[in-house]
């Protein structure tokens, strides 16, 4: 499974480069839908596209690796995405699965941005689920 | 003669030199303490700060912040304990007057002054006992442990610190025997209190959860009014009338029952007795509630929900597809399973049997499946 923090920034950034419309169901859409995009030619982008390339995320041309491309595309443009709140004793979690042709990536938001897993089959997406409220039930 | 007097200016200012150095390293050296003291005492008082913040906001506790507050109390006491070890204990009695004139006076007030000591320590563990005994401890509806008399808990606890942080500010001349008695005293206070409720809250978050009681079965759909008046009556142990589950509902914090949506509702509720009765009458209808001379309670399924208490986990799915959202949440307490549909309108409560498949079936309602 691959692993891939995004700064908010990054994150702007990419559905910028792959020309990505954010859908209601995205969970992408709360954080990132009132964002402004990232100024083209600015130092801004440039420190973006360093951040991005330095990771692998973008390729020596300025085009998006094609994996953190494809999970963009579940992440922006779902056709279903699940959103599941956590509450225990090992207190609160929100995590979000965002669906799209048979696949799902995993996103986490916290303070510093993104935190994307993929790819998860579809037919694991239960699984994945029990896993996380069993983990919640046990306080970890 | 001769020899002593002309070697007697080269002794002293040898003398000079090293009395010289020797009172720069004290100087260091207790500049040294009263920097970490200093530093210690600050940090604690941010984190103090901080963790009042967090404890207001969430009304738990976090447990190593009750280890933390009395280790650096207690070492940022025997610091000042340390640097007045001399004066307090001893007074005015000074290394001379151990050589010279052995008053036996003096050595009794020796005796009584360490035997105050003492005192203060046992009146201040004796004290920090009581306090955390009036200290009480409950859950909150997913299971974390909170204070239920907080405002109590708080007050001692920014007295106790009041009281450190005063003799910290005063001059050091100003520092006595009473002084740091009454430090000492309030160091033990704080040490025995959180040590006591550090006791509590470990026993409280280590019980195992009964899960629900046996009964009839939980499986009932209430409208937004009555879901909300349930939650009231939930809350409390004995009936309450109308204006008491009134006053209930003002509480921000409204049971798991209530969903965050139906704050209007919540309010009409507060504001109107007759919509209030007339939701009550409804519960009463379902065999949900009952009314004695006393007020109303919780009946049937409901009297069980009351007994669960609190959930150890809950979990929220929301499923959007095609512009629609639908949110399932399912509450787990040891061996039981509720699941909770919240709709625009209605919530909808529903038991498992012990050992079914709560997983699956949230995943079967929030996707909207048959099941």
């Amino acid at each position: 499974m691959i692993e891939t923090r995004l700064s908010l920034g990054e994150a702007r950034y990419l559905l910028q480069v792959l020309d990505l419309k954010l859908a209601p169901e995205s969970p992408l859409a709360d954080p990132l839908g009132g964002a402004a995009e990232v100024p083209a030619g600015s130092t801004a982008e440039a420190g973006v596209a360093k951040s991005l390339t330095s990771r692998g995320l973008l390729l020596s041309d300025g085009a998006p690796n094609p994996f953190a491309a494809a999970a963009m595309v579940w992440l922006a443009q779902p056709e279903k995405a699940w959103t599941l709140s956590l509450f225990g004793r090992g207190g609160a979690a929100m995590v979000h699965l965002a669906f799209k042709g048979g696949s799902a990536v995993e996103c986490r938001r916290d303070a510093e941005g993104f935190l994307l897993r993929y790819p998860l089959p579809e037919a694991e997406a239960e699984g994945w689920l029990r896993l996380h409220v069993d983990g919640g039930r046990h306080g970890s | 003669m001769v020899l002593d007097a002309a070697f007697a200016p080269q002794a002293n200012l040898g003398l000079k030199i090293l009395s010289f150095f020797t009172t720069g390293a004290f100087f260091l050296i207790t500049l040294f303490l009263k920097l970490c003291y200093s530093t210690a005492l600050y940090a604690t008082l941010a984190e103090i700060s901080r963790r009042i913040a967090l404890f207001r906001q969430t009304r738990r506790p976090a447990l190593r912040a009750l280890l933390l507050l009395p280790a650096v109390v207690v070492f940022c006491t025997a610091i000042l304990f340390a640097l007045n070890l001399w004066r307090v204990v001893f007074g005015s009695l000074d290394l001379k007057g151990f050589t010279q004139a052995f008053n036996p006076m003096d050595i009794i007030w020796v005796f009584l002054r360490g035997g105050f000591f003492l005192g203060a320590v046992a009146l201040g563990a004796v004290l920090g006992l009581m306090v955390a005994n009036h200290v009480t401890l409950g859950r909150d509806r997913f299971g974390g442990v909170l204070y239920k008399n907080r405002g109590r808990y708080l007050a001692f606890w920014f007295a106790a610190f009041s009281v450190c942080g005063l003799f910290r500010l005063l001059p050091w001349g100003f520092v006595t025997y009473w002084t740091v008695w009454v430090v000492v005293l309030a160091a033990c206070l704080v040490t025995a209190a959180h040590w006591s409720i550090y006791g509590k809250v470990r026993s409280v978050a280590a019980a195992t959860a009964p899960g629900l009681p046996a009964g009839g079965e939980i499986a009932f759909t209430l409208a937004a009014r009555e879901a909300v008046a349930l939650s009231a009556l939930l809350r409390g142990r004995a009936p309450r009338d109308a204006e008491a589950l009134a006053r209930s509902l003002a509480d921000p914090d409204p049971s798991w029952l209530a969903h965050p949506a139906w704050t209007a509702e919540l309010r009409v509720l507060v504001q109107d007795p007759s919509a209030l009765g007339a939701a009550l009458e409804g519960l009463s209808v379902k065999g949900l509630a009952a009314k004695n001379g006393k007020g109303w309670s919780p009946a049937g399924p409901a009297a069980r929900l009351r007994l669960m208490g609190f959930a150890e986990t809950a979990a929220g799915l929301t499923v959007r597809k095609a512009g629609a959202a639908r949110t399932v949440v399912l509450h787990l307490q040891g061996p039981s399973a509720l699941l909770l549909e919240p709709g625009p309108a209605t919530l909808g409560v529903r038991e498992f049997p012990r050992g079914a498949d709560a997983v699956a079936a949230l995943v079967g309602a929030a996707e909207g499946r048959a099941g």
